[in-house]
């Protein structure tokens, strides 16, 4: 007895399944079936996982889908087939492919529903159907869809010769169509089996028997309606016709498929026809990536790319010495023999278009490895100066697809993007996509609702939970102090937790890769669908992780805000120092470099952190490969691996430096005898065992990922061994290769770290010299960075910068601006709930009408609604119309004012429009306390003042000092420090403790803390839960900068202070 | 016709547990002939039990629809329809 699943359901079906595609491979292989189809609906997503899982699983993978079709009949198509957003009634057909072929046209159906629907409800047109365009129907093999199919529906339904009519087309117009029985002992499923075989016998139609599979096994079955109750927004005690009866949906057993199909023979059988009929059809042989349009007179793209990088090469250094042309002729080689020259043009050539066009961009991640990619200006890192090593980005040994990340200015990104696409054309680029997985907060929120908890309360309850996976709640429940000992009942939640873990890591939508393009020779949609993202972006339907094995390479154009940061910084400093180049800031400044040692560094690109802002007060910075260094050290390998003590014990003389061998030298001096970096690893590999670079990256990555003791013991064996014949003591080989086992886990691409650096010393240099240019163009480019704005407004201030008010008449419409070197002003777009077309609306009515007189004038001649002008009366904007500003007599005006305007005319109150404001008003204005907490809730931030400081006094009877009192103290002193909460966070430790770092801001600057597992467990509610906090604790002072060890920990209660400072800050006050 | 009923019966089953005669308001009735059958899961979040429904040909009426709460529950007659 054997039997073939024909019509499989896994997650990319996307809440309609329970069976990870691992589950079902695994039980088909169990069970001794020849092959499995996945068949998930409207997509292929799973399409290459599967056909990798079945193949080594020794199953045959048919590649299939659940196709939407439009009904021929919807006079008699079930209600529940329609739907406000496809008022259309459709059906389902299973669509199998035969071959590379037959899937190609499965992938052209699914572009055409998803480019001729809306895109929640993609549907085949009508216009694609097989009596229309058959050619997109061969080497395909259609089931009817069973019950959800339209035959089946118009038989249940009594049209028998509706039916027919439907079945004929198929027939007509199919090589190869199916009747499909299934029975999921559903109501008259044996009479629906019996009116299909007999309507097969009419028609000479074979039949085909199924069980259309949503779970697993029977008992998934909670799990399966759960996920259909998210689908169709319902809960559980609703009726939906979606929902299933029973857990009938089951991966049967061929026994148990012949048990239910015993009347029906010839559909079991068919099972097994159909899949001698299908061959694997994902052809990943085919190199799909396209031949760079070479310019004319051009040969080849080999001979072009070594004319650019000549070219480059001249450019950069001058003279090419014999090492230097050496390196370039290396890589070369390694670019021709891998085929990939065409890969680098098209970088090269979307570079030249962005640079020609004056986008700032920068090249990171092992790229930087390639002197290629610096001569060709994909990258700033001079990799031959520093003895980068070219394998770590690309080998013959590896043989990988290159991966050049750009950085591209955030705001031009698209343009690029918009370039590649004309460039190459729009059949032949799209955006990869990237699933959005369960996790624990979206596992909440949504089966909670589905059980019937208060959307609110599991709304509060998944914000008290980190970003851990789904599968992780309980432990968080049973560890996490900020959940354990909150008010939820947590013991009502058992259910929610249960299912919710089931979940992890199901794709929940499909969406875009920030920054990932694919081009193809071919058109995409032989490969992938495609699909519009929310973004209104085409996209395939495999993520990053596909695209090389579908013989495709994956551009990257990231944007970063940085670097629109830092092109709106030096335009400023331009305007008043038109000398300024930035090509001309010095390698190594000084005063740069004092404030970094410092830890002075928030702003600043990648050296911002808490982290980083501790580890630069140690370290004491003083050139470039220190910054470089401190990219690569703060992160979570080098943290577990726990490199930091170390390198900073040698890089002070407090331990020596030293070295197992003389060669080992000039590859660890720059890190002072530490391995940091990958590069090292693979150049250790190199030098001592005589690996080739190749060999010694691929050892590096089995490093890094390896799995078994084993597979490590065959690696250290081979490295000992090698290095023994190259005349190295055994057990000077054996120290180094556990020195490198040790690391190579936990070292950071060295050439990214120096990318990173580079951007991260401009950043540095903008803020010691410019500092006003540069917290404008910071605050502009929100969000970016760690630290909020209002965190940014107290280090500005700390550096004597004020920040002012919007102003109706002075504020840039989008950008903070510098009116002096100590004064920044707002953006009008900065002010809260004043969105793009309302800034739109004020520049307009300024251009036209020049300033605006008076406040009155200003809503004669701006349509905005009441609550943003609220808003911009809250933040002050309208303080410089009146020599004494009284925000709360503009609020009362308000409603009188908008009653006037001139559209509502014929009520009778536009002669109001005559009235100004009263000079004098009856009431008293905002107090200097409530203007600052109102300008915190529509700014983000104080400039009448940080709340904290109309408190100081009454924190001092407190016996609270201020941040900066702190940093005169000694070490151990008792302190008593309060502030706003700053980004709690727990980054993973080598010892697997928890520990748990934040940062308090007052109206002096900001303090960093710590609180270890205890301190966590006690306090641990406050700290993930309170918005500002009271801290007693122990001074610690380790370099330059003291932070705080914290013992005691309480929400800042100001309790009899007059105000309602804690309850005003999330929310802006009336 | 159709009429709810929802009353717990006594069934007499085969070897198999397909119902061969149920007895309802003191009348025994034979099963001329099972016409369908499915399962129902029903409310598993409130620990119902599941229902295996067979409608039944059977005097006195056009049909009758039967169901026993699983594993080895109780039967009910659930809906009749003349």
């Amino acid at each position: 007895m054997s039997f073939v699943h024909l019509h499989v359901h896994s997650p990319y079906s996307f809440l309609s399944a329970t069976a990870a595609l691992e589950e079902l491979v695994a039980k088909a292989a169990a069970l001794g079936m020849p092959a499995l189809a996945l068949t998930d609906r409207m997509n292929v997503s799973g399409a290459l996982a599967f056909h990798k899982l079945a193949c080594a699983a020794g199953l045959k993978p048919i590649q299939g889908v659940e196709l939407v079709v439009p009904c021929l009949f919807p006079q008699f198509a079930p209600h529940h087939c329609c739907s406000p957003d496809q008022p259309q009634a459709t059906a389902i057909l299973i669509l199998l492919a035969q071959n590379p072929r037959g899937y190609a046209n499965i992938c052209r159906l699914l572009t055409l529903a998803y480019q001729n629907s809306p895109r929640q409800n993609p549907c085949l047109p009508r216009f694609a159907l097989p009596d229309r365009v058959p050619e997109l129907w061969e080497d395909v093999i259609v089931l009817s869809g069973g019950r959800e199919g339209e035959i089946s529906r118009l038989l249940l339904a009594g049209r028998r010769e509706e039916a027919a009519t439907v079945a004929r087309l198929f027939q007509e117009n199919l090589a190869l169509f199916y009747l499909e029985l299934e029975n999921r002992l559903l109501p008259r499923s044996i009479w629906l089996n019996q009116a299909l075989v007999e309507l097969g016998e009419y028609l000479h139609l074979p039949v085909v028997a199924t069980n259309p599979v949503h779970q697993l096994e029977r008992a998934d079955f909670p799990l399966y309606d759960v996920l259909t109750c998210v689908r169709t927004g319902t809960t559980l005690e609703e009726v939906h016709p979606a929902r299933p009866l029973n857990g009938e949906s089951y991966f049967k057993s061929a026994e148990e498929m012949a048990a239910l199909f015993a009347q029906h023979p010839r559909a079991l059988a068919a099972t097994l026809e159909i899949a001698a009929r299908c061959q694997p059809a994902l052809d990943l042989s085919r190199p799909r990536f396209p031949s760079f349009p070479l310019p004319p007179g051009e040969i080849s793209a080999a001979a072009f790319l070594r004319r650019l990088v000549e070219a480059g090469a001249r450019q950069r250094y001058g003279e090419l010495t014999p090492p230097l042309a050496a390196r370039i002729e290396h890589e070369l080689n390694v670019i021709t023999r891998l085929g990939v020259e065409d890969y680098f043009l098209v970088v090269w050539d979307l570079v030249q278009f962005a640079r020609t066009r004056g986008i700032r961009l920068a090249g990171r991640g092992s790229a930087a490895d390639s002197v290629v990619a610096y001569c060709l200006g994909l990258t700033e890192v001079d990799a031959f100066k520093r003895g980068l090593l070219f394998e770590r980005f690309l080998s013959l040994e590896r043989a990988q697809k290159p991966d050049i990340d750009i950085d591209f200015a955030a705001e031009h990104r698209d343009r690029v993007a918009a370039y590649v696409y004309e460039k190459y054309g729009r059949e032949h680029v799209a955006s990869v996509c990237t699933f959005s997985t369960y996790h624990a907060r979206s596992a909440l929120r949504e089966i909670g609702k589905v059980l019937g908890f208060p959307e609110a309360e599991m709304d509060r309850l998944a914000k008290k939970f980190p970003h851990i996976p789904a599968d992780a709640i309980e432990k968080a429940v049973a560890t996490l102090p900020e959940i354990r000992d909150s008010h939820f009942p947590l013991e009502r939640y058992q259910l929610l937790f249960r299912l919710a873990a089931r979940v992890a890591g199901f794709p929940r939508f499909i969406g875009t890769h920030l920054g990932g393009l694919v081009i193809s020779r071919d058109p995409i949609t032989e490969i992938s669908p495609l699909q519009v993202a929310a973004k209104g972006v085409e996209i395939i339907q495999f993520d990053k992780d596909a695209v090389e094995d579908l013989g495709l390479i994956k551009l990257d154009l990231l944007s970063l805000r940085t670097l629109s940061a830092l092109d709106q910084a030096v335009q400023t400093v331009r305007q008043v120092s038109p000398a300024f180049s930035e090509a001309e800031i010095p390698d190594e400044d000084p005063a740069t470099y004092r404030r970094i040692r410092r830890g002075e560094t928030v702003g600043m690109f990648q050296l911002e952190s808490p982290a980083q802002r501790a580890l630069q007060a140690r370290l004491g910075a003083d050139h470039f490969e220190d910054l470089v260094a401190s990219v690569a050290l703060i992160r979570p390998g080098p943290i577990k691996g726990d490199m930091v003590e170390p390198f900073l014990a040698r890089r002070h003389g407090r331990e020596p430096v030293t070295y197992l061998l003389p060669e080992l030298e000039p590859i660890l001096a720059k890190t002072y005898g530490v391995v940091l970096y990958q590069e090292q690893v693979i150049a250790v590999a190199t030098r001592v065992a005589g690996f080739t670079p190749g060999e010694a990256d691929r050892l590096r990555r089995v490093m890094t990922h390896y799995r078994s003791q084993k597979e490590m013991d065959a690696i250290g064996e081979e490295f000992i061994a090698r290095a023994i014949a190259r005349g190295i003591d055994p057990q000077i080989a054996r120290t180094i290769f556990s020195y490198i086992v040790g690391y190579a886990g936990y070292g950071f691409c060295e050439a990214h770290a120096a990318a990173f650096a580079n951007t991260a010393y401009k950043t540095a240099y903008l803020l010691e010299h410019y500092p006003a240019a540069f917290y404008a163009a910071l605050f502009s480019c929100q969000p970016m960075g760690f630290y909020p704005p209002h965190a940014l407004a107290v280090e500005a201030a700390r550096r004597g910068i004020k920040i002012l008010n919007p102003d109706v008449n002075k504020s840039d419409g989008w950008r903070f601006t510098v009116e002096d070197e100590h004064t920044i002003r707002p953006s009008l777009f900065q002010v809260e709930g004043l969105k793009e077309a309302g800034v739109r609306k004020i520049l307009a009515a300024r251009e036209e009408g020049g300033s605006f007189r008076s406040f009155t004038d200003f809503v004669r001649r701006v349509d905005l609604p009441r609550d943003v002008l609220a808003n911009l009366i809250l933040a002050g904007a309208f303080d410089s119309l009146t020599p004494n500003p009284h925000r709360r007599a503009l609020l009362f005006q308000l409603p009188d004012l908008l009653g006037a305007r001139p559209e509502a005319a014929g009520t009778g109150q536009q002669l109001r429009l005559a009235l100004e404001m009263p000079e004098e008003q009856a009431w008293p204005d905002f107090t200097p306390l409530e203007k600052s907490l109102r300008e915190f809730a529509v700014l983000g931030f104080s400039p009448s003042g940080h709340p904290l400081s109309f408190y100081r006094e009454q924190l001092r009877t407190l016996g609270i000092v201020t941040n900066e009192e702190v940093q005169a103290r000694a070490e151990g002193e008792r302190v008593r420090v309060a502030g706003l909460l700053i980004r709690p966070h727990r980054p993973p430790t080598r010892s697997g403790r928890v520990v748990v770092f934040f940062t308090l801001e007052d109206e002096t600057g900001l303090l960093d803390l710590t609180a270890f597992a205890p301190v966590y467990q006690r306090y641990g509610k406050f700290l993930f839960g309170a918005p500002a906090l009271v801290v007693t604790g122990r001074v610690q002072r380790r370099g330059a900068r003291a932070s705080v060890l914290a013992q005691e920990i309480a929400p800042l209660n100001l309790g009899s202070m007059p105000s309602p400072f804690l309850s005003s800050l999330p929310s802006p006050p009336p | 016709m159709s009429h709810l009923v929802k009353q717990k019966v006594t069934v007499r089953c085969d070897a198999h547990g397909l119902p061969l005669s149920f007895r309802w308001q003191n009348l025994s009735r034979e099963i001329q002939e099972i016409i369908d059958f499915w399962l129902e899961i029903g409310s598993w979040w409130r620990n119902e039990p599941p229902k295996a429904f067979f409608q039944v040909r059977a005097a006195l009426a056009d049909r009758y629809t039967l169901y026993r709460e699983l594993p080895e529950g109780d039967w009910y007659l659930y809906r009749i329809e003349d």
